[in-house]
């Protein structure tokens, strides 16, 4: 969490659940009964101890919730089935067990039951990012990327603080859409860019899109941007030759591929000759001699 | 009748700090109200008058200390209103800033795996290290993982982290990694949660390392070693995920001396968990082995520091190594020997990020308990069923470890040194 910002505020069940999201509820409700969890680690143990408790206190929402996460993380899919419904059915409102019931049965491939749930989750709490994230999971599975995007959507224009997976699903939801249009893909990506800074995954992913729809120049741009940023050099001149001699532009290619040489040159002796870097310049010296095999190159 | 008057507000977490940096330090606490926060701070405890507040009013208070001089011992109070001080700057309050990123001078770090379970386990774990602690301070610290049981509540939280380790997090600043305990109660991809709410993580290498875009993982400087912590629970973990691509270019990009790398699921462990089997935390140990360890080792990663099986299990000095225990092939282990300088000798490295250069592995989930298991990995070295913490002492090329009992024992121990 960064300096200054206000989340998470309190120890009350309802500031907190308010601030964190699910899984933040989800601990709210185990927290206030007040350490009745004892077993420590152990997932058996947990599952014992949970049990015991559970004894004494049937119908424990909380309860339910905790060990159905210990079942499911176990795998244990229908177990953990049984405590969601029973907490649901002892609380109906309760819309962490409804999203927890729709994972199960996302895991079990019930996909359909799970976007059902999700979307009755959804309705209770629009403001939950994490739901909208699950469903944008399902709806993909579903293969209604559209749906996903929109979700994704939501959650990138709320305040909350997304990872780049998040961007990066969108992007993916985006092209499995009949007719994307990967400007806008791109363009999504650069969002998280300028939100989160030069994160290496989604500059990846944009320049291959933008090298894939031919978008040289804004690929140069952009592996131009990197290799000024980046401590070793040779593997985005290495790069950018390829992506040159890929659109014809042969000479430019040979000169990036000798950029690149002298890139690795310049690195410590030990760096210069691991196996990956020996095995780099090999094939940067292959290129280079593939370029002058075909002759005179060609381009400005 | 009297009109009735206001309660002050009472500190009810921390003061704990976070992001040191060699200029900055985040200093983060908690009142059981909502009031303004405050901060003051100097070079002794009588000169502490520089102020620093954050905006609105707040029970969770984050504050960002800027222009602190490298290196130095810096004495602080919270507050929460003007004249009103919570705590008193004084030894027991006060921080040592980083030194710049790159200096060669001794960094001693502690590291707690599974500690959470707030337990007279944790207690006694801690104190073993706390003889270590007054004898040489710990300049950071790193969770392991599970750093709350059961499920990482806010209130598990403050019983096994805020009220367990009070004098220690006012004076050591914390890094931690999600465990799967932790992720009851938090989401990655979101970073909302009790966890995510808690820490101060630098998603945009606010010290040092590459910008992750994300606290999930990170990485940060402190003198010559280069820190890496991943999210091995709720983050993708696939060859080409976000969190893959991230850590290539952070290893590629770094010229410290030495890489640690922490995260929660181990990849060599025959303790409460069994890194052969793929069904074992739903095949992350497995995954974080397969898919992550050859992006670590091509970097030149010298040590890695896991938790999860409650049990102490150290390798030899690995490369290559990411298949499952059938698999180890002799000429993986680079080193048979014990790594200890007076048996049979430091293990070796080349100076400088050499890939390839080997690695030592430890699992070390035996802060708060211990739960057995076979502990007959044939890449570890020794695997032992007790509690204890690890206690990380870097001296220029030298990296000197320890695996402190629950008596400040030493039960283990090995050095690694680089050639220059």
């Amino acid at each position: 969490m960064k300096a200054g910002q206000r989340r998470g505020q309190g120890r009350l069940a309802g500031a907190l659940a308010a601030a964190m999201g699910w899984w933040g509820v989800v601990g709210v409700v185990v927290a206030t009964g007040g350490g009745r969890v004892e077993a420590h680690g152990n997932d058996f143990e947990m599952i014992f101890s949970l049990t015991q408790q559970l004894a004494k206190s049937p119908g424990d929402v909380g309860l339910l919730l905790e060990r159905a996460e210990v079942w499911r993380a176990h795998g244990e899919l229908d177990v953990a089935r049984q405590d969601l419904e029973a907490a649901l059915a002892a609380q109906p409102r309760f819309q962490p067990a409804r999203v927890r019931l729709a994972m199960v049965a996302r895991d079990q491939g019930r996909l359909e039951e799970a976007l059902k749930l999700l979307d009755v989750a959804a309705l209770a709490e629009p403001g939950q990012p994490v739901i909208r994230s699950v469903r944008a999971g399902v709806y993909m599975r579903l293969g209604r990327p559209a749906a996903a995007v929109s979700d994704l959507d939501s959650i990138l224009k709320s305040d909350v603080e997304p990872a780049p997976e998040l961007y990066l699903d969108r992007a993916r939801a985006q092209l499995a859409l009949p007719k994307p249009n990967t400007n806008a893909v791109v363009a999504g990506l650069d969002q998280g860019i300028e939100r989160m800074g030069p994160v290496p995954s989604l500059h990846l992913m944009a320049l291959d899109l933008e090298e894939q729809s031919g978008q040289v120049e804004a690929a140069l741009r952009r592996m131009d941007g990197l290799a000024r940023e980046s401590a070793r050099k040779e593997r985005w001149l290495e790069r950018r030759g390829d992506v040159l001699m890929k659109a014809g532009r042969a000479a430019e290619a040979m000169k990036a591929w000798g950029e690149a040489l002298a890139a690795i040159d310049a690195l410590p002796e030990r760096q210069r000759r691991t196996v990956a870097t020996t095995e780099q310049r090999a094939a940067i010296e292959a290129k280079l001699a593939g370029g002058k095999a075909n002759g005179k190159p060609s381009g400005p | 009748m009297a009109p009735a008057v206001a309660q002050p507000a009472k500190l009810t977490r921390g003061p704990y700090l976070q992001l040191p940096t060699h200029k900055s330090m985040v200093v983060r606490w908690r009142t059981d109200r909502e009031t303004k926060g405050y901060l003051r701070w100097g070079l002794s405890p009588e000169s502490a008058t520089n102020r620093v507040a954050h905006k609105g009013v707040l029970t969770e208070h984050v504050v960002q200390i800027d222009g602190l001089k490298p290196n130095m011992r810096y004495y602080y109070a919270v507050g929460t209103e003007t004249n009103r001080w919570l705590t008193e700057p004084g030894q027991a309050f006060s921080f040592i800033t980083a030194p710049v990123p790159g200096t060669v001078q001794p960094v001693r770090v502690w590291a707690v795996g599974d500690a959470g379970t707030a337990t007279t386990n944790q207690v006694n774990v801690r104190k073993g290290f706390e003889t270590w602690h007054a004898r040489q301070p710990a300049d950071l610290w790193l969770m392991l993982g599970d750093n709350a049981y059961s499920t990482g509540t806010d209130r598990q939280y403050q019983r096994a982290v805020f009220d367990m380790y009070t004098d220690l997090l006012r004076r050591v600043p914390v890094w931690p990694t999600l465990g799967n305990h932790d992720a009851y109660s938090a989401d990655s991809s979101t970073q909302s949660g009790v966890y995510y709410d808690i820490f101060t993580l630098p998603s945009r290498a606010q010290c040092g390392g590459l910008i992750s875009g994300t606290e999930a993982y990170y990485s940060f400087d402190f003198a010559n070693v280069h820190f890496v912590c991943l999210d091995s629970h709720d983050s993708d973990r696939a060859k080409g995920g976000a969190m893959a691509e991230w850590l290539r270019a952070d290893m590629a990009g770094h010229s410290r001396d030495w890489t640690v790398a922490f995260f929660h699921h181990p990849p060599y462990t025959k303790g409460s968990h069994d890194s052969d089997k793929l069904s074992d935390s739903s095949g992350r140990l497995v995954e974080m082995r397969e898919n992550l360890l050859p992006i670590l080792e091509a970097g030149g990663v010298d040590l890695v520091l896991t938790g999860h099986s409650h049990s102490y299990e150290r390798s030899f000095l690995l490369n290559g190594h990411y298949g499952y225990s059938t698999n180890l092939a002799p000429s993986m282990i680079l080193d048979r020997g014990s790594g200890r300088i007076d048996h049979e000798g430091a293990y070796k490295k080349e100076a400088g990020n050499v890939p390839h250069q080997g690695a030592v592995y430890i699992c070390a989930g035996s802060a708060g308990q211990v739960s057995g298991g076979k502990l007959n990995h044939p890449a570890n070295w020794v695997s032992l069923n007790k509690l204890g913490s690890l206690v990380l002492d870097f001296d220029g090329l030298r990296l000197d470890v320890r695996y402190l009992g629950d008596r400040g024992q030493v039960r283990d121990y090995f050095t690694l040194i680089k050639k220059p």
